[in-house]
């Protein structure tokens, strides 16, 4: 069955300065992440990754000069932790934004 | 050293003629940071969006810095939404050039006789005349810092 919500947003924002893994310590929130952008300034292709420090949420290449938006593993998409942290993996001059909504979608709306 | 930030979002929506003269031009409500932009491209072939953000804080003119994508190998102001093909129809997304990309608090919404403050104009250029919106997704210029480790 078809399912609808409506939520606030906010993003989480991270600039790499190099290609490692890098933990977003949560700042004390649950929440869904609905999207998964980078904008690549650079002119060749840069691989990022995004997980919940055990499961991989959306992971590929960020296009040279290009913003790139992410195919994202639903099953893995919740924060049901405030303490659950999110992990990141770009580099210099390619910057993740993180786009969430309120815990499992927000407020639920009725679907006919 | 890698940073991390966490704010809140809100969305610029901007419709209708967006190709006639410099395009579709509006100050700027509020200082805000740009974090993306989305175009729904209504034709099967490249478009050239170019979305320009001009501070003054006397009325004189001040060049205008350019916040939108550049095509892979080249400078300039013409934008591209992807490099690696020609978008088909549908909505495509812009590279941000991100040092270009903050607007600064507005101490006055509107320019005129008299006012002196802040505020910035931004232009939103469909040079090809095939987009039926754009979308300015921001966030506050200063968002709340979280630790990376």
């Amino acid at each position: 069955m078809a399912s609808a919500f409506i939520s606030s947003t906010f993003c989480v924002s991270y600039a790499p300065t190099d290609n490692s893994a890098k933990t977003i310590v949560n700042p004390g929130r649950t929440f869904k992440i609905v999207g998964i952008s980078a904008n690549n300034e650079t002119n060749g292709n840069i691989t990022v990754t995004v997980t919940d420090g055990t499961n991989t949420i959306a992971t590929g290449a960020a296009g040279g000069n290009a913003m790139t938006w992410y195919e994202l593993d639903e099953a893995h998409c919740d924060f049901t932790s405030r303490t659950e942290n999110i992990v990141v993996t770009s580099d210099t001059n390619c910057k993740v934004t993180i786009y969430c909504v309120g815990i499992s979608g927000g407020q639920q709306l009725t679907v006919s | 050293m890698a940073t991390a930030s966490i704010c809140s979002t809100f969305d610029i929506l901007v419709l209708g003629d967006m190709n006639a003269g410099s395009g579709a031009e509006f100050y700027a409500p509020r200082g805000f940071r740009l974090i993306g932009i989305t175009a729904q491209n209504t034709a099967a072939s490249a478009g050239t969006l170019t979305v320009t953000q001009t501070t003054t804080t006397d009325g004189s003119a001040a060049a205008g810095v350019v916040m939108t994508a550049i095509a892979a190998g080249t400078t300039g102001a013409a934008a591209y939404f992807t490099q690696a093909s020609a978008p088909g129809a549908g909505q495509s997304l812009a590279v941000l050039q991100t040092d270009a990309a903050i607007i600064p608090e507005q101490t006055s919404t509107t320019p005129g006789s008299g006012n002196v403050g802040v505020y910035t104009k931004i232009t939103v250029k469909d040079s090809a005349n095939q987009l039926n919106s754009v979308i300015l997704h921001c966030q506050a210029r200063d968002a709340q810092a979280i630790t990376v480790l």
